[in-house]
């Protein structure tokens, strides 16, 4: 369809040319006086004719067959002030005109009732920042794609006062907002929250998100009572490829290589032996698990080259029926190698009173990691009249990993070790493919019941998941003795686990908002709206022992059998009935109830904005445990009223104060409320659920400066100030057992307190765009000393890095089309875990890393592009007590290569 | 303007107002509930019948009875289960006694109470898991064949406590459980005292575990084929305190610490992590690894001497106190340093074999009592030992479980095997 009229068009040019020798053409481009991009979509007419066009994607416009004489010709676009210029045009002449607009003209508040600012430009961007009540930083589809990153993790790690927190060894990574950790923030699609498929969190990992799909990403560090009041650190919303004005359609294809894969193999595991099902999910009831019941051949492990990373993605918009009808469709796919290579240590103090830390063990591991997102958004709207539209959007987002884990764990204190080089081994290999996905159906609806009064609402389906069939671990273990000879290796086992999520929410919201205008610029608008969201949770999990056999008639039982390879082991079910008592089978649901009112006052100076919203929660769980004393069910039912207020002072027109206060809730992830449960996590961590911890309720308060020069060009500089009761972390903690685990606790009050600046500035074809957040939080909780005293000290917050910075770099060509971006980003000192003992933390060390990506236009329609991340392979290095090194991740370098198609 | 600016502030003001009365009164009857539960608690029932299939259980198994548990057990908290002599209890599924009360097992010499599966072999049964309970006593009592496998796949200790409560387990007998005899995490006190135990643990597990900040006595037990250590005294890889604080003395233990594999040898008996210990008048006889007190023990405040160390294998001689750990041979010890199959301590039967750790089941011609003419009579150490606590047997003259003068509660009571 597009290239039949592609050709076509191409076809009347070259007759129209012909016969019509005594016109002319006029063609040229509209650009941003300031960032000089192109403006895409500026309406471009001959006042007092019929001649007009709507420039291309990069601003791009040919008017044709135009009678040779005077006029006027007419640039408008949304964001700009208009420009005219007079043209004579002479026949057969092809006259090139530049028009560069400048910003400022129609605000967003303006434009008619469905039209916005083109949200995917950086411009539009710093629209939504301007006229934002309350505090917002957003970062734009035309950033992202210039950027080095290809996920959404990538690209708020670049915007001001985020950092992001990666599991160890996992992949799942989240958004730190002020140094407040991810169960402080939420993550919406388009504005509405989304199911998680994570097994821990209730959040969609970043990580998985292509960003190639979002049209911006938008982060509000200040609420209002229409918000959802969980977001004490900052709102994460991201905004999917929306409602078109034009036909458009792009396309990007890009292959790449991890610099790890430069000098290693990628080793992988076949796939096919992986049964969906445990045994004794797939065998009638009272079945006898059998050691032919479990594959070998995901745990013979392989090596290659590793294949190229790809990635492939498109978009399409078109309106049809007199542009009533919308639609969007967008997919994007990237098939990922990459890996990492770490090391992990415990600690002990000393045989002393000192409580110097020393390493117990020194684990090394490599992990070879393939990655399969895609991300697939389907978008219809309906504009029924001038005063009523509907929508349906679908957001579908699968995930495909492949891990082959291999551990090496040298024992250095304990058994047989005499010196270096000597003692124990643990040998680990571990082999797991994990589905994920996320589907998200709403379907909204806008209409103005009266011209003052608008009723918006929406409905939404989501319902996400993750399946890890038959993760398999498998351990061996040798020897060095003191004469370094060494004992043969021993099969110690292997570990099956069968692990299901299902998640599912039904939401429903309404908002009524009345606007009045008082005359003379003063605008009183009331909004009063109401939220009912269900979800539910249920996991399953089933677990398997294969130990060495032994045949219990007579009592005969084996020692360790010595390793040889995965075909020849034998072993026995040690449990053959699998786990039907498991803990982690558990189902938990949560009913939220949510109502506010607010009311937001405008003149020519200010705009005060406030109200209160009420949130109620119900969490019910229920567990299958192994005694009827433990708890195996519960609830917690709260109501919180969350009161806020944003104060907007205009400067000027490009200047804005802003105060605001509001309250914020955290409430604990599902798991952590069940007694018992403990997630599958990647790297063996060991968590348990506590049914007693109390949501989180936090005050804060702001105040921002910010200064829209021009375009792109900004300056935001702020301060923040949280407290924060009952605030939740994962600690540390010694079971009766000696093993450490982490369980949630409410700490006792915290305070956080910190400012940030953020910047955007242009030299010609020369920009710098930056930001830095200073934060400092207290939070005090029980530790013991090494003594075995009880203590309290004060320590920043879990996951807080007291200094994070970015800066980049930007050189922009619009003329030549080209553009590179130099991005270095600065996380400092981090408090990543809290240790068992007092002054016993895990502190991760200050990171410097630089990416790069640049992109040059090769044709009308085709830009060639190469990205490059993490190029100093800028290590993770956590320590204790300064000095101890427990654990260090080395990612290496990424590299792309693709074309850009836009039409 | 003006009208303006007033118009903005009064409306900023009531609007300011409203918020301000708004979180008042709101934020005065937010309110909270929690809780979590059990389910419906069913309540306990008195013991009638000879066949319990599970449920919360207390009251008293009759002496001489025979009874079937076909499912598990709890004791509630605030309830006890009194088992008298001469019962015998049949687990023929994998079933456990959790409790959480008080459980008492009051076999005698005469009459033992027996706990086992009729299938008699290893693993059949879940054992007690009792790590919450308010009292844990157990004389003159078998435990056979426990150890199945728990809600994640995992074996099963015979007996699991971890709570600060007295533990007294005497005259008992283990067999064929698949992890840990006894294994008390917290600071428990314990009086381990005169027990068998017999080919206990897969390819892992220890007859005795003690971690956490256990105190007490391990004395008069005669262990024999333990997958792992015999006896273990242990604190914490991570966390020095409490710190776990034990007597350990005058028993015989045999051919342990073999079925974990080369790489993770067992010991006979361990002292380590911060844990302190007074070791003496042990018989150790063909263990993987003999004594290790190593090197993050407390060692400042562990003694240990006139232990008897005995070994067939010329492998094993080079373990009796292994190498670049912190133990070292002391000067009473009876060990011999250079020969293999020096101070043989004469039992009434055994067989100078290389051990089998294949074998589970003890061969029936072992009997760890001593013959008269064995060289351990008499070498014992009888001086003062510090923080023994008072009511216990004394330490003996004669070296290992099995002694001549058996006054005052010292020496093992059982014939061999069960």
């Amino acid at each position: 369809m597009l290239t039949r009229r592609f050709s076509l068009s191409c076809l009347l040019l070259l007759l129209l040319q012909q016969g019509f020798a005594q016109s002319g053409t006029i063609k040229g481009n509209a650009y941003d006086l300031i960032s000089h991009d192109g403006l895409s979509g500026a309406y471009i007419s001959l006042d007092q004719t019929s001649f007009h066009q709507a420039a291309d994607a990069k601003g791009n416009f040919e008017l044709r067959n135009i009678p040779a004489g005077e006029y006027e010709l007419i640039v408008t676009t949304v964001g700009y002030t208009e420009v005219r210029r007079h043209i004579s045009l002479k026949a057969g002449e092809v006259q090139k005109v530049f028009i560069g607009l400048n910003p400022g003209g129609k605000s967003l508040e303006e434009v008619t009732v469905f039209g916005r600012a083109d949200r995917e430009k950086e411009t539009g961007s710093r629209d939504r920042e301007k006229s934002a009540a309350n505090m917002m930083n957003v970062i734009s589809s035309q950033a992202m794609v210039r950027s080095p990153d290809v996920n959404a993790a990538n690209v708020l790690q670049r915007m001001s006062g985020v950092t992001i927190q990666r599991s160890n060894g996992g992949d799942e990574a989240y958004a730190i907002v002020r140094g407040m950790e991810p169960r402080y923030n939420n993550t919406l699609l388009n504005g509405e929250k989304i199911a998680s498929p994570d097994n821990k969190s209730r959040y969609v990992q970043l990580g998985i998100i292509p960003s190639d799909i979002l049209s911006s990403i938008e982060i509000s560090k200040s609420l209002l009572p229409d918000m959802e009041g969980d977001a004490t650190g900052g709102t994460i919303n991201m905004v999917v490829k929306d409602a078109p004005d034009k036909t458009s359609f792009k396309a990007t294809g890009s292959i790449g290589y991890s610099q790890l894969y430069f000098n290693e193999h990628y080793i992988y595991f076949p796939t096919s032996g992986i049964q969906s099902q445990s045994p004794i999910q797939r065998n009638p009831l009272g079945y006898v698990a059998q050691p032919g019941d479990f594959s070998r051949s995901n745990l013979d492990f392989k090596s290659e080259q590793a294949p190229p990373t790809a990635l492939a993605g498109f978009s399409f918009t078109h309106r049809w029926f007199k542009d009533k009808l919308g639609f969007v469709l967008a997919d994007n796919i990237q098939n990922q190698y990459y890996g990492n290579i770490s090391s992990q240590a415990g600690t002990t103090p000393g045989n002393d009173t000192t409580g110097k830390l020393q390493r117990t063990d020194a684990n090394n591991f490599q992990q070879y990691t393939q990655q399969l997102n895609n991300g697939l958004v389907v978008h219809l709207d309906y504009v029924i009249n001038e005063k009523n539209k509907v929508n349906i959007d679908e957001f579908y987002l699968y995930s495909y990993l492949a891990q082959s884990r291999f551990n090496v764990d040298t024992t250095l204190i304990g058994t047989g070790r005499v010196g270096p080089g000597t003692g124990q081994i643990h040998l680990d290999a571990i082999s797991q493919t994990q589905h994920t996905y996320v589907n998200n159906v709403r379907v909204s609806g806008q209409h103005y019941l009266l011209p003052a009064l608008k009723l918006d609402w929406a409905g939404i389906e989501s319902q996400a998941g993750n399946r890890q069939p038959d993760v398999a671990d498998i351990s061996t273990d040798f020897l060095i003795n003191q004469n370094f000879t060494q004992t043969a290796t021993f099969f110690d086992g292997i570990h099956r686990t069968w692990q299901n999520n299902n998640d599912k929410e039904y939401s429903g919201r309404l908002n009524l908002d009345y606007k009045i205008k008082a005359g003379s610029g003063n605008d009183l608008e009331l909004k009063a709206g109401g939220l009912y969201r269900y979800s539910s949770r249920y996991n399953t999990q089933d677990e398997y022992s294969l130990v060495s056999p032994s045949t219990n008639s007579g009592g005969g039982a084996a020692t360790k059998e010595v390793w040889t390879n995965i075909n020849d082991i034998q072993w026995q079910v040690f449990n053959t009935a699998g786990t039907s008592y498991n803990p982690n089978d558990f189902k938990a649901t949560e009913t939220i109830y949510a109502g506010y009112l607010m009311a937001r006052y405008t003149n020519a100076k200010w705009e005060l904005a406030g109200g209160l919203r009420m949130e109620y929660t119900n969490d019910v769980w229920q567990t299958r445990v192994h005694s009827v004393t433990e708890p195996d069910s519960g609830y917690q039912a709260y109501t919180e009223f969350l009161p806020s207020a944003a104060l907007k002072y205009k400067l000027s027109a490009r200047e804005n104060l802003h105060f605001s206060y509001f309250r914020s809730i955290s409430r604990p992830n599902y798991y952590e409320l069940v007694y018992g449960a403990s997630p599958v996590s990647p790297n063996g961590e060991i968590a348990d659920g506590n049914p007693y911890v109390m949501h989180a309720v936090a005050e804060n308060f702001d105040i921002r400066y910010e200064i829209f020069p021009k375009g792109e060009e900004h300056l935001f500089i702020g301060a923040f100030y949280k407290r924060i009761n009952n605030p939740i972390e994962l600690r540390l903690v010694g079971n009766g057992h000696g093993a450490l685990y982490v369980t949630p606790l409410n700490s006792n009050p915290a305070n956080n307190l910190g400012a940030e600046i953020s910047f955007t500035q242009y030299w010609g074809r020369f920009g710098v765009t930056g930001n830095y957040a200073y934060t400092h939080s207290a939070i005090s909780s029980q530790q013991l000393n090494f003594k075995g005293d009880t203590v309290y000290p004060t320590r920043p917050m879990q996951g807080q890095a007291e200094h994070v910075g970015n800066l980049s770099l930007l050189y922009k060509d619009t003329k030549h089309g080209t553009f590179a971006q130099l991005a270095y980003e600065y996380q400092g000192l981090t408090l990543a875990q809290t240790g068992s003992y007092a002054g016993a933390d895990f502190y991760q060390r200050p990171t410097n890393t630089l990416a790069f990506s640049c992109e040059k236009d090769i044709h009308k329609h085709f830009t060639v592009f190469a990205k490059a991340n993490n190029l100093l392979n800028t290590p993770i290095k956590e320590y204790v007590q300064n000095t101890v090194l427990v654990l260090q991740n080395t990612y290496w370098a990424t590299f792309n290569v693709g074309v850009r198609y836009a039409y | 303007m003006k009208i303006k600016l007033l118009q903005f502030l009064s409306t900023g003001t009531m609007l300011t107002g409203l918020l301000a009365a708004g979180t008042l009164i709101f934020s005065s009857c937010s309110k909270n509930n929690a809780g979590a539960t059990a389910g419906p608690q069913l309540p306990a029932e008195a013991i009638r019948g000879t066949t319990l299939n599970g449920g919360n259980v207390k009251g008293v198994m009759l002496t001489d009875s025979t009874y079937t548990v076909n499912g598990d057990i709890t004791v509630l908290k605030g309830d006890t289960l009194t088992v008298q002599a001469g019962a015998t209890i049949n687990v023929p599924g994998n079933h456990a006694f959790y409790v959480q009360g008080v459980f008492q097992s009051l076999g005698t010499s005469a009459k033992p109470v027996v706990f086992q599966s009729p299938t008699a072999q290893p693993g059949q049964w879940g054992g007690f898991q009792a790590d919450s309970c308010q009292g844990f006593t157990a004389y003159w009592t078998k435990f056979l064949w426990a150890g199945g496998p728990d809600s994640t796949g995992g074996t099963r200790q015979t007996i699991s406590i971890s709570v600060p409560i007295p533990v007294d387990i005497e005259d008992c007998w283990f067999v064929g459980g698949q992890d840990n005899s006894i294994g008390v995490y917290s600071t428990a006190s314990v009086k381990i005292l005169r027990n068998s135990m017999y080919g206990n643990g897969t390819t892992d597990g220890d007859c005795i575990d003690f971690h956490s900040g256990v105190t007490g006595v391990v004395a008069y037990n005669v262990i024999w084929g333990s997958a792992g250590s015999a006896i273990k005294i242990y604190t914490s890889s991570t966390i020095q305190n409490p710190q776990t604080n034990c007597e350990v003395y005058n028993n015989t233990c045999v051919e342990s610490g073999f079925r974990r594999g080369a790489a993770e040898p067992g010991r006979g008996v361990l002292v380590d992590a911060f844990s302190q210990a007074r070791v003496y008048n042990n018989l150790l006889v063909n263990n993987y690894w003999s004594l290790d007190v190593t090197q993050t023990a407390d060692i400042a405040h562990t003694v240990y001497n006139n232990n008897y160390f005995y070994v067939t294998v010329d492998s094993l001689r080079a373990f009796m106190y292994p190498a670049g750990e912190a133990g070292t041979a002391q000067t009473a010890d009876i060990i011999n340093l250079t020969t293999t199959g020096a101070n043989n301590p004469l039992f009434v039967g055994y067989s100078t074999g290389a051990p089998d750790p294949s074998v589970r089941i003890i061969p029936a011609n072992y009997d760890f009592h001593l013959q008269s003419s064995s060289p351990a009579l008499g070498k014992g150490y009888t001086g003062a030992v510090t923080g023994l606590p008072s009511g216990v047997p004394a330490l003996s003259g004669d070296i290992g479980a099995y002694v001549s003068d058996t006054s005052g509660g010292k020496g093992n009571r059982h014939a061999a095997g069960y």
